[in-house]
């Protein structure tokens, strides 16, 4: 963070699903068709999640191509922080997980993709993140 | 006897806060802050107790810190529980409109795989992306906000 007037800075965990996708391409390939920017732009528009920053690639590792995106459910606003659940953004994160796994198993996603250059999708996989238990309830204790 | 005479300058004051439901019923203090290559780690308490009902303690105490920092350093910053789960950070300005070359950043350590979401104002900042070796872009110090996600090691 810096000095700057207006830097406040907001850090907080979210509900999150993990998508890992290893494509057989090189790494220069995938960089060349601008494969970070298109692989946010297709998954969101194939998911319909209008929101892109929801949408994070942590890490691009090469063997072959091996990419891994994080999908964030959407954050209370701060002035209700204190107050406010998760359980809300857990069943997104849910429809959204049911969601990528049926586009990876009817192969729309591999196919989506590839319409931007980003394949062969040799396998992709998603993890469920949820946060824990009593951020996700629907009362409050106190 | 002993005196110390510091010969540094470049200090600050860190505030940050927990903004979590739990921010007055967990305590997850003291909070530990150390600079790479410092010698000396400070340790942060939360506020006192404030609400109170005739002599027993609610056990409200917020979660709020102010810490002194050395500016230009990359501190790690570790906490006697998990960490809170919604958290804001700001440096204290001395002057009105602030000094954009001061920066520090912060390493955290998060013991759930949960995404870990950076806001300023409002708008998401996307983690730099890790590449193999190491490759990546480094932190920008300049830009508020510029964050590395290391999700293996659930490290922001």
């Amino acid at each position: 963070m810096t000095g700057e007037k207006n830097c406040l800075v907001r850090v907080s965990l979210t509900n999150s699903v993990q998508l890992t996708l290893h494509f057989a391409m090189n790494i220069d390939d995938f960089y060349r068709a601008n494969g970070a920017t298109r692989l946010v732009d297709r998954v969101c528009a194939l998911f319909g999640i209008v929101d892109q920053s929801r949408v994070k690639i942590v890490s691009v590792y090469t063997g072959s191509v091996k990419v891994t995106v994080m999908f964030s459910a959407a954050l209370p606003p701060e002035s209700e922080s204190t107050t406010a659940t998760n359980s809300s953004g857990l069943a997104e994160m849910q429809t959204l997980q049911t969601q990528i796994d049926g586009s990876i198993s009817s192969g729309l996603l591999g196919s989506t993709l590839a319409e931007d250059g980003l394949s062969p999708l040799i396998s992709a996989a998603t993890t469920l993140i949820p946060m824990h238990p009593q951020d996700n309830s629907e009362g409050s204790e106190d | 006897m002993n005196g110390y005479y510091c010969t540094f300058h470049e200090f600050a004051v860190l505030e940050y806060e927990s903004i979590a439901p739990d921010y007055n019923t967990r305590i997850m203090w003291p909070v530990s802050l150390k600079y790479d290559g410092g010698s000396w780690t400070s340790l942060t308490n939360g506020y006192k107790e404030w609400e109170w009902s005739g002599h027993e303690p609610l056990n409200r105490r917020i979660g709020r810190f102010i810490s002194t920092v050395r500016l230009f350093q990359y501190y790690n910053m570790s906490w006697a529980s998990n960490p809170p789960d919604d958290m804001r950070f700001q440096l204290q300005k001395r002057v009105a409109g602030g000094n954009n070359s001061d920066w520090i950043v912060v390493r955290m350590y998060y013991p759930f795989p949960n995404m870990v979401e950076v806001q300023v104002n409002g708008v998401t900042i996307r983690p730099i992306s890790l590449l193999d070796n190491s490759g990546e872009a480094p932190v920008s110090t300049s830009t508020c906000g510029s964050n590395k996600f290391y999700y293996f090691n659930r490290t922001i």
